[in-house]
This record gives structure tokens, sequence and C-alpha cells, in this order.
């Protein structure tokens, strides 16, 4: 008698879990339960900017790129600052300043997600710094999740939500693209992409503005 | 070893009714969450995967990462979110355990199919576990709040009860460990795997 109910209650134990597994798994692979949506991409034109390796500290300027639909408008504008030639901070090596300024506005629906990614496209010989001091960076209706910097074999990048359904918000950063080769022969190329998820009132979009930046062998 | 085997499964057999109740009670809230959420809200776009965070996180070393994922289980979600809120008022462990079925019901909704069948072993498994701490941790809270309740009929004392509930908990909790570590190690093959 014991045995049987204990058979009972671990017989019901059992279907508890087989039932609502069956009925979630044949949801999900029927569609009730639907997938998330891929994003439609568009990818705007890169915006370029070289410039040669110089001997003594430098200030540059700014390079900006831009795309807009009919209810989203998204800019990328990176200032290429001071080339600061053996900094004794980055055991001697040189380093370019970068200031990344970040924005998308919405007429409808709203944003979701803000993506910068620093990749390196020619070599291995350099790694970018983010700065996560809160005195260097700034945001409006953004939350930071996650930076990841200063690795020679992952690509830098800040990932940011936002705050609230906002249509309207920015992220202002630095980082530091240090350059480890000692010798001045080869050419560098990082293209900074900026990525935009948003929901524009039908469907999720993603908007990709690359600039890339060249430092070119003197 | 087999008294203490045989003293295990004999703790189970023993709440069999119970553990039962909520078992059923984890899985079809969690179908329900998932269904109505599917339905309440717009699918969201598809995520980047996490498994770059894992693989950060340990550095790529499995055994790290199943002992990590192990331990992290076993204690924060299990025993300081399940189990030990019960201790102090029965009801708390089960209300936390029908928690946890709702966030992981909306988690499940918004996952790519993919995913959500990778990580389907894992929520099987995770969630027996988190079952049989709720038990414990109803067991521990009625063991000096309602002593009745539990060991009805011997006449225990409250101080008495809550022993025998302290020892009945630990029973199930080698349970709990058994599970969790299968549970790491199929979530550490997934991660690796992917």
């Amino acid at each position: 008698m014991e045995w049987s109910r204990n058979q009972k209650w671990f017989s019901i134990a059992l279907l508890g879990v087989i039932l609502p597994v069956s009925l979630l798994v044949t949801f999900k692979l029927t569609g009730i339960i639907p997938e998330p949506l891929q994003p439609k991409t568009f990818r705007a034109d890169v915006v370029s900017s070289n410039i040669t390796r110089p001997s003594k500290s430098t200030t540059y300027g700014w390079v900006t790129n831009h795309y807009s639909d009919a209810v989203a408008s998204v800019e990328l504008k990176v200032a290429i600052g001071t080339y600061h030639v053996g900094d004794p901070r980055y055991a001697y090596s040189d380093y370019l300043n970068l200031k990344i300024v970040a924005m998308a506005n919405m007429s409808q629906g709203f944003i979701q997600s803000v993506t910068v990614q620093f990749l390196r496209t020619s070599n291995k010989n350099s790694v970018v710094n983010v700065n996560e001091d809160p005195d260097y960076s700034s945001t409006e209706c953004l939350k930071i999740e996650k930076i990841y910097d200063y690795s020679t074999e992952s690509e830098a990048y800040i990932m940011a939500t936002t705050v609230g359904e906002p249509e309207n918000c920015s992220l202002t950063s630095h980082a530091y693209w240090i350059f480890l080769n000692e010798e001045e022969d080869i050419d560098h190329f990082l293209i900074i992409n900026f990525e935009t998820t948003y929901y524009n009132g039908t469907a999720y979009r993603k908007a990709i503005l690359p600039i890339q930046i060249g430092v070119l062998k003197p | 070893m087999k008294d203490f085997c045989r003293s295990c499964s004999a703790v189970l057999s023993r709440r069999g009714r119970f553990f039962a109740v909520l078992n059923v009670l984890f899985f079809v809230v969690l179908l329900a969450i998932a269904l109505v959420s599917s339905s309440l809200f717009a699918p969201p776009p598809a995520e980047g995967e996490l498994v770059d965070v894992f693989l950060g996180l340990f550095d790529g070393d499995w055994l790290f990462m199943v002992l990590g994922i192990f331990v992290f289980n076993l204690v924060l979600s299990a025993f300081a979110v399940v189990t030990l809120p019960g201790l102090v008022f029965f009801l708390l462990s089960p209300v936390l355990l029908l928690y946890r079925a709702v966030v992981w019901g909306c988690l499940l909704a918004f996952s790519s199919s993919g995913r959500f069948l990778a990580a389907l072993p894992i929520v099987v498994l995770e969630g027996e576990a988190y079952v049989l701490a709720a038990v414990a941790g109803t067991v521990l809270g009625l063991g000096w709040l309602k002593p009745d309740w539990v060991y009805g009929g011997e006449g225990l004392s409250r101080r008495e009860a809550l022993r025998r509930a302290f020892k009945e908990a630990l029973r199930l909790y080698v349970l709990v460990a058994l599970i969790l570590f299968v549970a790491a190690a199929i979530e550490t093959a997934a991660v690796l795997w992917h």
C-alpha cells in the first residue's frame, strides 16, 4: 500500500514535468510561442579618415557618419584627438585619444539597445582601452551593460541598453588606441561601429554606422 | 553509505505528495507564463549569445566552470533564495519557487528555438532541484512553526521537530546537490560545445 501510494505520487510528479515540458516544446517548435525576430539590418557606407603617424604629439579633428530613415536618425561622431608619442603610462607606446559621441533619435517607436565596437582590421599590434571612468563618459537614457577592452585577442566594445523605451538616447565615451609595435613601418586601421537596435512601431531594425580611422606609416 | 542513500530516498517518499504538488505547480506555471507573455508582448529582437559571457567569466576552463556553476546554483539559487526564506516562514519557499517559474517562463518564451532546446534539459534538472529545495525549506519552516503539520501524532516539541526537519533537509540537499552537479556539467558542455 505504501509503495503504491509512493508510486502514485511519483507518477504525478513525473507527469507534472513531462506534460508541461512537452507542450512547451510543441508550442515553441510550431510557432505558437513565436521566435525572436532577426532585425532587418541597414549598414551605412564607411566614412574614413587617415592620419600619418606623427613624430610628436599632434591634435586632429572630428569624423562624422549619419543614417536616417522614415522614423529614425542615428549619428556617430568620432573626435580623433591627440596623438601621444611614447607615453610612459603605456610602456612608452604611442597612443591616440578618441572621443566617441553616438546619438539616436526616433519620431516613432523606441530605441532598444546600442553597441559601440572597436574593430582592428589590419593587424593585432594595437589594443583599444575604453575609459571606464564615469567622469570621462556620459549617457542619456542608456545603461551601460558591459565594457570590454584591452586585449590583443578580442575586439573592444561598449554595450548599453535603454532605460524605459526612449525615443532619444546618446552615449559619449573616450577610448585610447594604443600602438604596441615599436617599429613605425606598418599601417594601423580601426573601424568604430555604432549599432543601434530600434522598434519603429511595427518591427525591429538595426542600423550600423561605421567610421574607419587609419594611422599610416610616415 | 547504502543506509544514507536509503534514508535520502525515504525522506523523499515521506514528502512525496508535497513534492509532486510543487513539481506540477512549478512546471505548469512555467508553461502558463511562457504562453501568456508570448501573447501579451511583442517578441524582442534576437539577442547576441550569452555564451561569451560564461566563457569570459571562467576563461574557458571547463572544470572551473562546472564547479562555479554548481556552487553558485547550490549556495545562492537553491539555498539562499529558496530554502532559507522557508526557515523564516514556511510559505516563502513555495512562493519564491513559483516566482522563479514565472521568470523562467518569460525567458523561455523569448528565446530562440535553438537556445530553448539547448536550455531545456538544464531547466528540467535545475527545476527539479529547486522544487526539492523548496520542499526542504517548507519542512524547515513548518518544523518550528507548526510541528504537528509535518510530524503529526508524534508529539515532538518544536526543538525536536526542528532538529528532525534539519536532518530531513540535509538528506534532501544531497539529492539537490547531485541534480545540480549534473545540470552544471550539462550546462558547461552546452556552453563549450556551442
